[in-house]
């Protein structure tokens, strides 16, 4: 009798485990990462940033720029709903609130600054690892652009 | 009018008298079975009165227990009613237990969501719901290029009016 017992209770055990540790409701960590772009057409020696490279040609499409680099970088790593600041540049900041939803997506509002002047507020739906881009201010001989994207964590 | 084995067993225990008795103990002789009459009579009424005496069930002193144990023996013999077989039984468990397994491992794949699968690269979504700027010389858009060559689309929110950024001053 004991040991059907001990057999059940090991047997939902496993079905716990099973349940819980592949669930989307344990929630992992994940990045937000930023990124201030340059666009230009004169050649650059930087590449475009790995995680734009498939992006590139359509950039160029919209943008009508062909060569592309990050001036500036930021990553927060958050868990659930959070607000972040991300600084990817010394004049840009973007502030960020990411919700995570039931479709594995985010939800992301985020107001853009220049200094301290308020560029846009926009809110989106993001996927894991779906870049948004905002055109940003035109700077020397190119063009600016401000990339957002969640992207799991490493 | 009796038959033979009627007055016969009455004849036995002493019941047939008079008339009845002498025609019935003439048959008797002229049947030639029992020579000597009143022995054969004797002897059986003897044996009978044995039996009547003798054959009295000895007094128990413990007929609980007796009766217990001949009822224990009883079910020990008996075959058990089908209604009352234990249904837990080994092999049961072990086709539940595969059963059950089979059954958590079709859950897994089938309901819980993988992760994997909704972060591969393949599947871009980027919606812009709202854009819009505090300052009025700023008009934000929202726009969603998309390429059939590439099966690849992009959203932007597209700002126009911003002031021009000198090179090496931002």
């Amino acid at each position: 009798m004991r040991n059907r017992f001990t057999g059940s209770r090991f047997f939902l055990l496993l079905l716990v485990v099973l349940a819980t540790g592949t669930s989307p409701l344990c929630a992992a960590e994940e990045q937000l990462w930023g990124s201030l772009l340059l666009a230009t057409n004169q050649p650059l020696t930087d590449p475009i940033p790995e995680e734009l490279l498939p992006y590139q040609t359509q950039l160029t499409k919209i943008f009508g720029y062909r060569y592309f680099k990050a001036l500036g970088q930021s990553t927060r790593r958050f868990k659930d709903s959070s607000e972040q600041w991300l600084i990817p540049g010394k004049r840009f900041s973007v502030r960020t609130f990411v919700q995570p939803t039931s479709d594995s997506n985010y939800k992301v509002a985020l107001q853009l600054f220049q200094n301290k002047k308020e560029l846009v507020q926009t809110v989106a739906k993001l996927g894991p690892d779906s870049p948004l881009f905002i055109r940003g201010p035109l700077y020397g001989n190119g063009q600016l652009i401000i990339v957002v994207m969640v992207k799991p964590a490493d | 009018m009796k038959t033979f084995e009627e007055r016969y067993t009455a004849w036995i225990d002493g019941q047939l008298t008079g008339d009845t008795l002498a025609a019935f103990e003439r048959e008797l002789a002229e049947k030639g079975d029992t020579p000597d009459l009143a022995q054969t009579r004797a002897g059986l009424s003897e044996f009978h009165t044995f039996f009547k005496t003798h054959s009295i069930a000895p007094q128990l002193e413990n007929p609980d227990f007796f009766n217990h144990r001949i009822l224990e023996q009883i079910r020990d013999t008996s075959p058990a009613p089908a209604g009352h077989r234990p249904w837990f039984t080994i092999p049961k468990l072990f086709w539940m237990g595969g059963f059950s397994t089979v059954t958590a491992i079709v859950l897994f794949l089938a309901v819980i969501p993988k992760k994997s699968e909704s972060h591969s690269q393949s599947a871009y979504i980027a919606q812009v719901i709202s854009a819009r700027s505090a300052d009025p010389r700023i008009s934000a858009t929202a726009l969603k290029s998309h390429s059939a060559q590439e099966q690849k689309e992009i959203s932007v929110v597209w700002l126009d009016g911003l002031d021009y950024v000198p090179a090496n001053a931002q």
